[in-house]
């Protein structure tokens, strides 16, 4: 299926390993290539923090078994690296620092993620004009 | 007081009756003794005159008997005839002789005349003079007079006697009458006197009465509010509710112990400013309650907010503010006061309930989500719909059996035994009990980490039953885990070991199950998990680190 997030390089942060292979199963479907699944902040931060590792966007679940997923949110920013959230808790669980981040409730579709992923990760393209392609 | 006015003394007399009736018999008494008295005075009266008209007689007679001259005599006596009280007249020579006489008819005079002292024979007064000339006798003269009669005089006085008595009567009746009269008059003087004292008693003692109850309402009054300020005390005590009182005119303040404590301040502390109290609020509520103490002076409505407050020891309590203005005849506030309550707990309460429900809500989407995953990834797997339903039944069935399991700790720490044993548990059949063996220390893992486990011997079991040990009656399972205490991170490692069962063959393509397990596991808790294709029987190693979601059980 071709998209204009084929071939985008993305990380997943996520601890629950069903929903996490859920998003891997959604961003395959877009063409977008899952770089990594990280489950843990510590496993993130040294994923995003490793400029060897080529990255077009994230997808972070803000909280981690209790731990915020804020750490990393910050070493992809510093790289100007784009991301969305992915939160159970809603847009409200969201600190102010990143309350300009586009955020997923979950449980999201497919439909959902991608328009996120199109607005963020390519702001100069519409989800229409991409539709139409 | 004066009722009646009091007459003069001597209207006041009645005679009584008894004086009456005394009146009367002495008025009967008068009369008869009146009679008697006359009756002695008229006879003495006609004695003299009946005398007199004798010695008239006498005295006309004197020539006649001295010169024998019968006619002139004759002529004297027949003018005495005229008197109708005279019965017999009659003139004696000096031998007692008669010379001229004259009797009424039926009677007649005596044959001679003898001298002697008046004489009241029966109802006649006989009186005889002697005729004399000079001290020479002549002769003499007898006149007999009728007397009244007895019965006419008895007539007479009888019906005197009889007006005395009738006056009487009259003077009885109308006495006794006036007596009666006046003996009613005084009574029902006595009575008006008398209802006129019970009227004033009455009056007296209405007033008195009104006064008592008036005193006795003051009384009452007082007490009903004495014990109103001891109860409202009570109730301030057991409510820990502080009381305050605030002049808006000086902005001075008066403030309970429970008050006073609401703001931080101590026992002994002397409060009685608002700007005092104002301090101890909050920076970020203090234009608040600004606020809502204006609104409320303004519009007359209660005053109720919330607000913080610190204490010397900048401990943050919340305290609940309640009030109301109250405002003089000119509608202008004078002052307000209300209660305070210090509401910490409930508000601490009320943020854990918050992050309850939130939490809540987190898990139940994440639950969601996970449902959702499942969707997806048994549709895209399955190859007939029936296939699809049986899948990913018992998937959703493994879930909800994870989370009975994390209620039963309430979300913290499941074991990790109680995991296996009741993933494995359906397909242990009757007298099977051999057909897992399930060694290992206790691990405590947390809500994610028991979903996740869950689904993943959930998988394990599945495979197991269609291809495995579970295909066959003498199949086993064997599931030990320790704790590697050499690598790092401290990791726990699970064996699980399949046998007895079919030959295994290692599959052409990797379902969801041994994706899940091998990546989605794997990546969770940042550990290995392998999946080995023995042909005694399928194995698969987890390494799995030390985390908050996995830890030894204390």
């Amino acid at each position: 299926m071709g998209s204009a997030l084929t071939g985008l390089r993305l990380l997943i942060v996520e601890d629950e390993a069903m929903v996490a292979m859920m998003i891997e199963f959604m961003l395959t479907d877009l063409g977008c290539v899952v770089v990594d699944v990280a489950g843990t902040v510590s496993r993130g931060l040294a994923l995003a923090g490793d400029e060897a590792l080529a990255l077009d966007g994230a997808i972070l679940d803000v909280n981690l078994g209790g731990e915020k997923v804020y750490p990393v949110a910050e070493a992809l920013r510093s790289r100007h690296v784009p991301f969305i959230f992915s939160t159970g808790y809603g847009i409200d669980g969201i600190t102010e620092q990143f309350a300009q981040v586009p955020a997923l409730a979950k449980p999201y579709e497919q439909q959902t993620l991608e328009n996120m992923l199109l607005t963020t990760l390519l702001p100069g393209a519409s989800p229409t004009r991409d539709v139409a392609r | 007081m004066k009722l009646i006015p009091r007459p003069d003394a001597w209207k006041q007399w009645r005679p009584g009756p008894r004086l009456v009736i005394a009146l009367a018999v002495g008025l009967v008494l008068v009369g008869l003794s009146m009679a008697v008295y006359n009756e002695h005075v008229a006879g003495g009266q006609k004695l003299r005159a009946v005398t007199v008209q004798a010695d008239i007689l006498s005295g006309s007679v004197t020539a006649a008997l001295a010169f024998d001259d019968r006619l002139a005599a004759r002529e004297y006596v027949a003018a005495l005839s005229a008197n109708h009280d005279v019965e017999a007249v009659g003139v004696y020579d000096l031998q007692g002789g008669l010379v001229a006489g004259y009797s009424r008819a039926g009677s007649e005079l005596p044959a001679t005349n003898r001298v002697g002292p008046p004489a009241l024979i029966g109802d006649r007064l006989v009186v005889t003079r002697p005729v004399a000339q000079g001290a020479t006798r002549l002769g003499s003269v007898y006149l007999r007079t009728i007397s009244e009669p007895f019965a006419r005089r008895a007539a007479r006085y009888g019906g005197i006697a009889m007006l005395i008595v009738m006056a009487s009567l009259v003077v009885i009746v109308l006495g006794v009458s006036n007596s009666s009269l006046a003996e009613a008059h005084r009574a029902l003087r006595a009575e008006m006197e008398e209802r006129g004292k019970t009227e004033e008693a009455l009056r007296r003692s209405q007033v008195m009465e009104a006064a008592a109850q008036l005193s006795l309402a003051t009384e009452r009054g007082r007490a009903a509010l004495r014990q109103s300020e001891q109860q409202l005390e009570f109730a301030l005590q057991a409510g820990r509710l502080g009381s305050w009182e605030l002049d808006l005119e000086t902005r001075r303040l008066a403030a309970s112990a429970f008050f006073r404590a609401n703001f931080g301040f101590e026992a002994d502390e002397p409060v009685d400013r608002y700007e005092q109290l104002f301090a101890r609020v909050h920076p970020d509520d203090r234009e608040r309650l600004q606020r809502a103490v204006d609104r409320a002076v303004a519009l007359g409505s209660d005053l109720e907010t919330e607000c913080r407050t610190l204490a010397h020891d900048s401990e943050v309590k919340w305290v609940q503010i309640r009030g109301r203005a109250v405002y003089d005849d000119r509608g202008s506030p004078v002052r307000m006061a209300g209660v305070s309550l210090d509401i910490t707990e409930r508000k601490l309460a009320e943020e854990r309930q918050r992050a309850l429900l939130d939490e809540l809500n987190h898990r139940v989407k994440n639950t969601l989500a996970t449902v959702q995953s499942i969707a997806m990834q048994t549709s895209r797997t399955a190859e007939t719909v029936a296939a699809f339903e049986g899948a990913f039944l018992a998937r959703i069935g493994a879930l909800a059996r994870a989370h009975d399991l994390l209620t039963e700790v309430a979300w913290d720490g499941a074991s990790l035994t109680r995991v296996i044993s009741q993933t494995l548990e359906p397909y242990v059949g009757q007298g099977q009990a051999n057909r897992v063996n399930l060694t290992g220390p206790d691990v405590r893992l947390g809500p994610n980490a028991a979903v996740t486990l869950t689904m993943a011997f959930h998988e394990l079991a599945t495979n197991a039953a269609k291809y495995g040990a579970f295909s066959t009656l003498a199949g086993q399972v064997h599931v030990k885990w320790d704790l590697d205490s050499s690598s790092d991170p401290v990791a726990v490692e699970i064996d699980w070991r399949e046998v007895g069962g079919p030959a295994v063959t290692p599959p052409e393509r990797r379902g969801f199950g041994s994706r899940f397990i091998e990546k989605g596991l794997a990546r969770e808790f940042d550990g290995e998990v392998q999946l080995i294709f023995n042909p005694e029987g399928l194995r698969c190693r987890m390494r799995l680190p030390l985390s908050p979601k996995l830890q030894m059980a204390a």
